[in-house]
């Protein structure tokens, strides 16, 4: 995939290069707001990693100047603002997701996986389906097999989350700032004891696990054995 | 008298107001002696035109002597009248009259005379007086004159003159001094409010200013500053004793931090035991920063600086979504969490804020209870205010205890092994007070009850 990076500060450029690259994405860096603008403007990239704050023209003006011109590319935010305020400010400029600094490598290449294959026009599914797991969003029910799932209102939206997700990572975070709308760090095992729950009522009943953990990384929803 | 005193404003102000009193009564003085100068001018015209018609009326009779001895009858008989006289006939001989000599003709004229009268009291200017004349045409191009003395109206005028002076330089004096007095007053209480502004900034903080409870613009401005001082001596003692806090509780991780990485150096060792050292110092390090992030959001919430999303909120679905979240992480540790929650309650909130300060007091409960207790969350409406009660059967927060446990970082003994940071409840509270929650800490005996009860929904 190509990769913009716009990023001033170069320990943090150069920590992202490598990991991408690493990934096998090409990745292309400005230093400043305007170098930025100019390539994001001149070329196609299939996600932009904008940093906040930089010298010159910030990242919230350039990604509001791109949306302004119809280019609907991915957008992650980097930033140490933390605020809440931050985090809508970036989202109401056309942002897509937001990631504060510091951040675990593995937390930023899960987001920018899940922008990249999101689907730019999301024609609105009725039905959702993962192997035998079968969710309907209007009726709002769920079953696998067959066999009809009770599920609660949060456990539905995490596992909705999770459908729309099939085959990609998704950190605890994504699953706290999505699913819960937390928006800090809880202090305790939120995020594990709902999966926990959740997989006692769609995957233990069943042969087939279709939810896993993925240590140090996240969960994936997908069947055993394919590669996601 | 200082120097000030003339400096200040509140003497400007008063010397203006003087100047145009001043001004105004001075354009009223020339108004009435002008309106009194034509009045008294008119009446004297009146009077002399009157009389000039009576003896026009005499000029008719059929014998010239007659008029003549007419004009010399007024003459005796007018002494108080003062009027002067003077008939000429047509060939320019005076037939009649008191006028001294003199050029007259027809119409209005002026002449200055001798008096008749000598007052040896008066300077020999005074022997002079000024004459109205009117002349006006009688039978056989005759020339009857008729005057009067202008002294009176002069005399009258200059007395109205005098007066107006006088009268002007009295309010002078009285507009200067009033305004000197009043500004004395005034510049005292702000130079009293000055100093102890002054002693303030010296870091006098529990000092305020002076009221005199007259409850003018000076005491308004002096109790909104008194109000603003004490908001200031409120944060500064609550930033003392973040710093101190922090200082404190930020000093273990960082040393645990240090030592991890310390620990890592010394020696050869495996990659793998390299890996784990890392791993501790990086998550080491994740918990001083989210101390950190709590911190700042503490601070931003009670400095009111976060910008509030206040919408209408469907608190019950809140909390129930909170509840059925926090249901398996309770029965982690064995708890029993179950809600009570009355359905379709409103508040006025910002819902992220609402959600953290309720998730807090959740996840303290199934952090500081042993095993195997009971949390209980309640929503009701009472009396037209909606109440959360989040309560457990865990060890509670002794009496003295209960004002203390909002300050950051501040842990109960009895907690200092579990774990959290501390900000919990700071946050808890700063989130209360934006919302105008009312929070209460109660004895469930045994246990805990927290009891948030919402303002009324307008």
């Amino acid at each position: 995939m190509k990769i913009l990076l716009i990023e001033d500060d170069r320990e943090t450029s150069a920590y992202l290069v490598n990991g991408l690259q690493e990934e096998g994405h090409s990745v292309e860096v400005a230093g400043n707001g305007r170098d930025g603008l100019i390539l994001a403007s001149s070329e196609d990239y299939d996600i932009l990693i904008v940093d906040r704050m930089l010298p010159g023209l910030d990242g919230l003006a350039i990604v509001k100047t791109i949306r302004g011109a119809g280019n609907q590319v991915p957008v992650l935010f980097l930033t140490t603002m933390n605020g809440i305020d931050d985090r809508v400010e970036g989202l109401d400029a056309g942002g897509d997701d937001y990631l504060v600094k510091p951040f675990a490598f593995s937390e930023l290449r899960a987001r920018v996986n899940a922008l990249i294959r999101r689907p730019p026009m999301v024609h609105e599914q009725t039905v959702l389906q993962v192997a035998d797991l079968e969710m309907d969003l209007i009726a709002r029910s769920v079953c696998r097999a067959g066999e009809k799932i009770e599920l609660g209102p949060v456990e539905f939206r995490l596992l909705e989350y999770l459908m729309r997700n099939t085959g990609r990572v998704v950190t605890r975070t994504m699953l706290l700032e999505r699913v819960w709308e937390f928006n800090f760090e809880p202090r305790t095992k939120v995020v594990e004891a709902n999966i926990s729950r959740l997989r006692g009522k769609i995957d233990k009943p069943f042969s087939k696990r279709l939810l896993h953990t993925v240590r140090g990384f996240g969960y994936v929803l997908k069947p055993a054995g394919e590669s996601g | 008298m200082n120097k000030a005193l003339f400096r200040g404003a509140p003497f400007r102000i008063a010397m203006i107001y003087a100047a145009l009193f001043s001004l105004s009564a001075l354009c009223l003085l020339i108004f009435v002696y002008f309106s009194a100068a034509q009045e008294f001018e008119e009446q004297l015209r009146e009077r002399i035109v009157s009389e000039s018609k009576i003896l026009r009326q005499a000029s008719r009779a059929p014998e010239p002597a007659q008029f003549v001895q007419r004009i010399e009858q007024r003459m005796q008989g007018a002494g108080a009248n003062n009027f002067y006289y003077a008939l000429i006939g047509s060939s320019g001989r005076r037939l009649a009259g008191n006028l001294p000599k003199g050029a007259f003709r027809t119409g209005w004229q002026e002449i200055t005379v001798k008096e008749e009268e000598d007052d040896k009291d008066d300077e020999p200017e005074d022997d002079l007086t000024t004459l109205s004349l009117l002349g006006v045409k009688v039978q056989d191009n005759g020339l009857l004159v008729v005057g009067a003395s202008r002294e009176k109206t002069e005399d009258l005028l200059e007395i109205i003159l005098q007066t107006a002076a006088l009268g002007l330089v009295l309010i002078g004096i009285l507009a200067v001094g009033g305004g000197l007095l009043m500004s004395r007053a005034s510049l005292a209480r702000l130079s009293n409010i000055s100093r102890a502004t002054r002693k303030i900034m010296l870091g006098d903080l529990a000092r305020r200013l002076p009221t005199k409870g007259a409850g003018d613009e000076l005491d308004q401005l002096s109790s909104n500053i008194n109000e603003m001082l004490d908001h200031i001596e409120l944060l500064v003692e609550t930033t003392k004793q973040v710093s101190n806090d922090i200082a404190h509780d930020l000093r273990t991780p960082l040393g645990r931090l240090r030592q991890n990485l310390e620990g890592a150096r010394r020696g050869t060792q495996s990659v793998a035991a390299y890996r784990k050292a890392f791993d501790r110092a990086v998550s080491e390090t994740e918990g001083i920063l989210e101390t950190f992030d709590a911190l700042l959001r503490v601070g931003r919430i009670s400095a009111s600086t976060a910008k509030t999303r206040f919408s209408e909120i469907d608190l019950s679905q809140l909390l129930s979504r909170i509840a059925e979240t926090y249901e398996p992480v309770a029965a982690d540790k064995n708890h029993r969490l179950r809600a009570h929650i009355d359905p379709g309650l409103q508040c006025w909130g910002d819902k992220e804020m609402l959600v953290q300060m309720l998730v807090n007091l959740i996840e303290n409960a199934i952090n500081h209870c042993p095993n195997g207790s009971e949390i209980d969350l309640e929503l009701t409406l009472e009396k037209g205010r909606a109440r959360i009660i989040v309560s457990d059967t865990g060890p509670g927060i002794p009496p003295d205890e209960r004002e203390k446990v909002f300050r950051s970082f501040y842990r109960l003994e009895q907690s200092r092994t579990t774990p959290g940071n501390g900000i919990g409840l700071a946050l808890v509270k700063a989130i209360a007070e934006k919302h105008h929650i009312a929070i209460e800490l109660k004895d469930r005996k045994p246990g805990l009850i927290v009891s948030l009860q919402f303002p009324a929904v307008p």
